[in-house]
């Protein structure tokens, strides 16, 4: 085994023994919204892991290869994303707070006083996230069957699949895989880069299935 | 479950005009930094321009927050 299959082991066996851990106490606001008791820097630390996801590390610069200059809206709408967020966010995380509201749809729901919009919003998230979903582990896949030299390629897509399943549900109704998935991801991409040997990661990916 | 009373909308402030600054210079950028040269940073002018002005956003966004002071 080479040093970046032990990282995603180790990555891997924190993150379940925090679920088993997790399971005891849980009640669904805890669960949710970790009891609204999130301080300042984790919640940072989630935002920006948020935001490396597979499309920064592998669609990003996809993008970049196949049509050049173009990619570079990416850095565009983020950074107007954030000026937004700052007027948005807070005025969320208030009302969210104020309301006790758990989801994005409750959130509809409670702020325009409508049951039938918060079922739309939910309809509409769930099947707006499932391709998400399935990209975003077909990417971890990939980058894990390259880091590995194809040794983890299958057994790691049904680990990550299983590791994430309990969280699906908040998947659905919440911050989106974030908590999991992208704390995952970020560990597992920066260390993996920093301990590859130079042209080993990437250097299978043309031999990849399509 | 009692009723909170709503919310008070976020005020405008002059200050906040800083916002559309970077938001003019991203995304006027196909305008403005259309060019190769010169290079910053080895970046094509393009992309360097966008670079620089994530760190300059992150600079008047910081100016916001202490204008807003503890808001």
């Amino acid at each position: 085994m080479n040093i970046p299959l032990w990282i995603i082991a180790a990555t891997l066996l924190i993150a379940f023994s925090f679920c088993l851990r997790g399971f005891r106490t849980m009640t669904l606001e805890q669960w949710s919204v970790g009891g609204r008791g999130f301080g300042t820097v984790f919640v940072f630390l989630l935002l920006a892991g948020e935001i490396y996801t597979t499309f920064t590390f592998l669609g990003g610069s996809g993008w970049a290869y196949g049509r050049g200059a173009p990619a570079f809206y990416i850095i565009t709408y983020g950074t107007i994303a954030y000026i937004m967020s700052y007027w948005l966010l807070p005025a969320i995380w208030k009302r969210g707070t104020n309301w006790q509201v758990l989801s994005q749809p409750e959130f509809f729901a409670r702020a325009y006083k409508s049951p039938a919009l918060g079922k739309l919003v939910a309809v509409v998230s769930i099947a707006a996230l499932i391709p998400y979903l399935v990209l975003q582990l077909k990417g971890l896949g990939i980058i894990v069957s390259e880091v590995s030299e194809g040794v983890a390629a299958m057994t790691f897509s049904k680990s990550t699949l299983a590791t994430l399943l309990p969280g699906f549900p908040h998947a659905i109704t919440d911050l989106n895989i974030g908590v999991v998935a992208m704390v995952l991801n970020v560990v597992v991409m920066f260390l993996v880069h920093a301990l590859a040997p130079d042209g080993q990661v990437g250097a299978r990916t043309s031999a990849l299935p399509q | 479950m009692s009723e909170q009373p709503a919310e008070k909308p976020a005020t405008f402030r002059r200050h906040h005009l800083l916002a559309v600054v970077p938001l003019v210079a991203l995304l006027g950028a196909p305008y403005i930094a259309n060019r190769l040269e010169p290079r910053i940073f080895g970046m094509p002018f393009l992309l360097g321009w966008m670079v620089v002005w994530v760190l300059i956003t992150s600079a008047i966004m910081g100016i916001i927050l202490r204008l807003d002071g503890d808001q």
